[in-house]
């Protein structure tokens, strides 16, 4: 192994340990790799600029902000009331509410973290009060996040489709039945765990409740009709819709709803900044990380080790995702991504999969790390809004994680789950 | 006072003012980026012509944007880190917040002369749409770096933070 090498796999994770925040350590790992390798440290200065410098990585600000104006507008609470006349009257019910609700959300929003927030600030509470345990109900929110970049529009394939030069709307089409399977898959935990549990049922909602709250809940429907519909229709880019997402908000939160002020906005606003900073700094530096890594040579030393595995293309396939689940769980999803976009879109071809199939693959392999420590952000916002330890909610989480895994291996071997919808509108 | 209590609390102030500035500046330019992207849109789906310098001023605005904020993340701390040493240490946690901010500045450091050298090595180039100095674009990363010295500066002054769930912050 050259030094370069050894600085750049020892010195990370070294950092890390240090406490030294990721997007530094990662900036200083590549400038001391540029420092052994002789190269002049302006290119980190050039890759710093132009990992920023894509116009659809532009869409991750935007559905950042347009999701916390949102949820800052009154749109996330209206989703859950809608939801609730929907399913609340079911067995485990109440646990189907925040699922669903979920759903609603992350086919406005593209985070994981930011459903979790949405829903679990609501849920918990609710779902505690009505015989849900904590830990479950915190458990399903930090589950019902990871929906949120499964639907449409999602952060993680915006990234994905930028490093590979994948489509981004297809990206976004192909996790449409992953996204649903997962939802279909925890609300039939929930239905389980409320069986179990013994955990009494809420009256069905009248027809006038069910109205009401549809009436209420009318305008926030739309958001994922108008910002789709604007993606498919062939109006706008991705980017844009993430554009149009905001002014919607923005729209429903002073105009409509009359819950945004002039005096909310500014912390709204240096909230989204502030979660949007933390990503696309990591991304920023990343870039440079992932350009040494390649320059290295690193990313066709694996391949040219995975290589004998290719006449077993099954093998292959599992072994793969195998790697990118552990990956995804020790390591920060999107940095993951940027730097192991290099070696990751040889393999998929490699492996003789579509493009499109491919990236939803690897953006669901490394969103599921989310609900996992270290860089597990998801589980974190759940513990903050519970009050829970890490390992409390760990365990009402494990089948829900054993669900994701499993609408995972159907995203890698059966084909038609990602690109039945993309050759629908293709 | 001795001088290094002096300077600390000058660096501090220094620090917490520009923090401030800049925070409020990029509140204005997301918003400035916002605008730019409608009048993209409406420009070309009500008059069939998007104008071409919109979406070449929205992303370098938007490089300004990530780097400038990024600093604002050193001196709240809200980058994304892993809490590897327990509360309880409180020693050991002051020594590695020590150690993270010297190793801040070194960043900072490179960022403010492999930058400037890089200014320095594009000038006389221009942006494709706008023909404006690529300047524009590439001083973001010095002041960034002249930014993050200055804040993991005063923070190498700084009483130790009490443990947070900063990890919890996270964003995709």
């Amino acid at each position: 192994m050259s030094p370069t090498v050894l600085v750049l796999t020892i010195g990370l994770p070294l950092m890390i340990l240090l406490r030294v925040p990721l997007a530094f350590a990662l900036g200083l790992s590549t400038i001391a790799a540029l420092w052994m390798a002789d190269i002049d440290t302006m290119i980190f200065a050039q890759r710093m600029v132009s990992g920023t410098q894509s116009f659809s990585l532009l869409a991750i600000p935007f559905f950042i902000l347009a999701g916390d104006l949102m949820t800052a507008g009154g749109i996330s609470r209206r989703l859950v009331g809608f939801a609730d006349v929907l399913v609340r009257h079911r067995t485990g019910g109440l646990g189907m509410v925040a699922v669903l609700a979920a759903a609603f959300f992350a086919a406005l929003s593209g985070s994981a973290p930011a459903t979790t927030a949405a829903i679990g600030s609501i849920m918990i509470p609710e779902m505690e009060k009505r015989g849900y345990s904590r830990a479950f109900a915190t458990a399903l929110a930090v589950a019902g996040g990871i929906i949120g970049p499964m639907l449409p529009p999602s952060i993680p394939m915006v990234v994905w489709g930028v490093m590979s030069e994948t489509s981004i709307s297809q990206l976004f089409l192909a996790g449409i039945v992953p996204g649903l399977l997962l939802a279909l898959g925890l609300m039939v935990l929930c239905w389980n765990h409320a069986r179990r549990h013994k955990i009494p049922t809420q009256p069905k909602a009248t027809r006038a409740e069910v109205w009401q709250a549809f009436n209420a809940a009318k305008w926030a429907l739309t958001g994922p009709v108008v910002v789709l519909g604007g993606i498919y229709g062939g109006i706008v880019t991705p980017t844009e819709a993430a554009i149009v997402a905001t002014v919607f908000a923005l729209i429903l939160g002073f105009g409509v709803y009359r819950e945004l002020t002039f005096r909310t906005i500014i912390p709204v606003t240096r909230n989204s900044l502030k979660t949007m900073t933390m990503v696309m700094f990591i991304i920023a530096l990343a870039n440079g990380f992932g350009w040494m890594i390649a320059f290295e040579r690193i990313p066709m030393q694996v391949t040219g080790a995975l290589e004998g595995f290719s006449d077993r293309p099954v093998l292959y396939l599992l072994m793969i995702n195998l790697l990118l689940l552990v990956i995804g769980c020790v390591m920060d999803n999107l940095a993951a991504m940027i730097i192991l976009a290099s070696f990751l879109v040889p393999i998929g071809a490699q492996l003789g999969m579509d493009p499109v199939q491919f990236g939803a693959m690897v953006a669901i392999n490394f969103t599921i790390g989310m609900a996992t420590p270290p860089f597990g952000y998801t589980i974190f916002v759940g513990a903050a809004i519970s009050g829970l330890s890490i390992g409390k909610i760990a365990r009402p989480l494990m089948p829900m994680l054993g669900v994701m895994i499993l609408v995972l291996l159907l995203v890698a071997f059966v084909p038609g789950v990602t690109l039945g919808v993309v050759d629908l509108l293709r | 006072m001795s001088i290094l209590t002096a300077l600390s609390r000058a660096l501090s102030t220094t620090s917490r003012h520009t923090g401030r500035l800049v925070a409020h500046l990029c509140v204005m330019i997301i918003y400035i980026i916002l605008g730019l992207l409608v009048t993209q849109v409406v420009m070309r789906y009500f008059l069939g012509a998007p104008p071409s310098w919109t979406e070449e001023l929205a992303i370098i605005l938007f490089a300004w944007l990530v780097l400038l904020y990024a600093t604002e993340g050193v001196r709240e701390g809200f980058h994304v880190m892993i809490e590897t040493i327990p509360a309880q240490w409180a020693v050991l946690r002051a020594v590695s917040d020590r150690i993270a901010a010297l190793l801040i500045i070194g960043f900072g450091l490179v960022a403010l002369t492999a930058g400037a050298n890089y200014v320095q090595r594009t000038a006389g180039q221009r942006s494709a749409a706008l023909q404006i100095p690529i300047e524009a674009l590439y001083l973001c990363v010095p002041v960034c770096g002249a930014l993050l010295i200055l804040h993991a500066a005063a923070r190498l002054f700084e009483p130790a933070r009490p443990a947070t769930t900063d990890t919890a912050a996270g964003a995709a």
